[in-house]
């Protein structure tokens, strides 16, 4: 079995799924804790099934006493649409791969497994590489949504809240070592923090429009800091 | 319930595989690549802050914690120990 894993060089993909998913673990266990008061265990665990997005699923159950559908599931796409853009540059990444595959990547893309496929050097651009992590990050979340929800109380309180700093230590991880190959990715990132933070503290900017107008216009810096010569 | 649930999954998985249907087709210009380059970055940026001032109880636990996080990078710590690092350390901070 390893020595498969080695030569198919789906090592590297399985850690990857595997540190997404210890990411994943508490949000689902408290997306499973929170949402037992409201929805029934089928409808918990069929959100996390087919939703599969961490922060649209605690907005639907924030949501669920006061809103209408119509307007849950408008806020949940405008939430969700900064996929397309993730979504876009897996299926650029991954054009030599056969429609149907690109197909079923795409259904798993959050943010997480897109931030941490997205830096893939062009050998390791693979179908089964990319559908490995993806497949256990979701599995994870899954599986852990129906856990919190069934035996929530098994994982301490200050445990849970700890583990909030999951997936930010995962985010900041990526990005370290991009910073350490050249600054200007630091300088990217450091202008979606400033577009992300002033876009949220304007009110009436939905959530979902700050993040991809954030996201928008700090590539774009990137492309500015090209032009002015910075990677010379 | 299981109706929304299945108009939720229309909403997000539509953004999600659109890309799928046309991506190959267009051939994107030298300047559209470097852009598309530098999403991720940006991203990651964006999913950073503001959100790590209300990931743990106080703000200032998610800024130490995320100074620890990029310490650990810094020290080419593999991502696993990373994540599971960053949670006993903002765990013993917050005791």
């Amino acid at each position: 079995m390893g020595d498969i894993m080695t030569q198919w060089g789906l090592k590297k993909p399985i850690m990857d799924g595997l540190t997404i998913g210890m990411g994943y673990l508490p949000v689902a266990v408290a997306f499973g804790i929170t949402a037992k008061p409201l929805i029934s265990l089928f409808d918990t665990t069929l959100m996390s099934i087919m939703v599969y997005g961490g922060a649209s699923q605690f907005l639907v159950l924030q949501m669920l006493n006061t809103s209408g559908a119509a307007a849950i599931v408008m806020a949940v796409f405008i939430l969700n649409s900064r996929h397309f853009v993730m979504a876009f540059k897996v299926n650029y990444d991954l054009r030599h791969e056969s429609f149907i595959k690109r197909l079923i990547l795409s259904s798993y893309v959050t943010d997480e497994s897109f931030a941490v496929t997205a830096n893939t050097d062009p050998p390791g651009r693979a179908f089964p590489k990319y559908f490995v992590t993806f497949i256990i990050a979701y599995l994870f979340w899954v599986i852990f949504s129906a856990v919190g929800y069934v035996a929530g109380d098994w994982m301490s309180d200050s445990w849970t809240i700890a583990s909030g700093i999951a997936l930010y230590a995962l985010f900041i991880a990526l990005l370290i070592p991009a910073v350490r190959v050249h600054y200007k990715y630091g300088l990217v990132a450091v202008s979606g923090m400033l577009f992300h933070g002033i876009l949220s503290v304007i009110p009436m900017v939905p959530s979902g429009f700050a993040i991809i107008i954030a996201m928008l216009l700090a590539a774009l810096m990137g492309v500015l800091i090209d032009r002015m010569g910075a990677s010379e | 319930m299981t109706f929304l649930i299945i108009f939720l999954f229309l909403a997000t998985i539509v953004t999600r595989i659109l890309p799928a249907f046309f991506v190959t087709r267009l051939s994107l210009p030298e300047w559209l690549v470097t852009y598309l380059n530098y999403i991720p970055y940006a991203a990651l940026g964006v999913l950073i802050f503001p959100g790590i001032l209300t990931a743990v109880e106080r703000p200032v636990y998610g800024i130490l914690g995320a100074i620890f996080a990029a310490v650990l990078s810094f020290l080419k710590i593999p991502l696993f120990f990373i994540v599971l690092g960053s949670i006993v350390f903002v765990y013993l901070i917050m005791l």
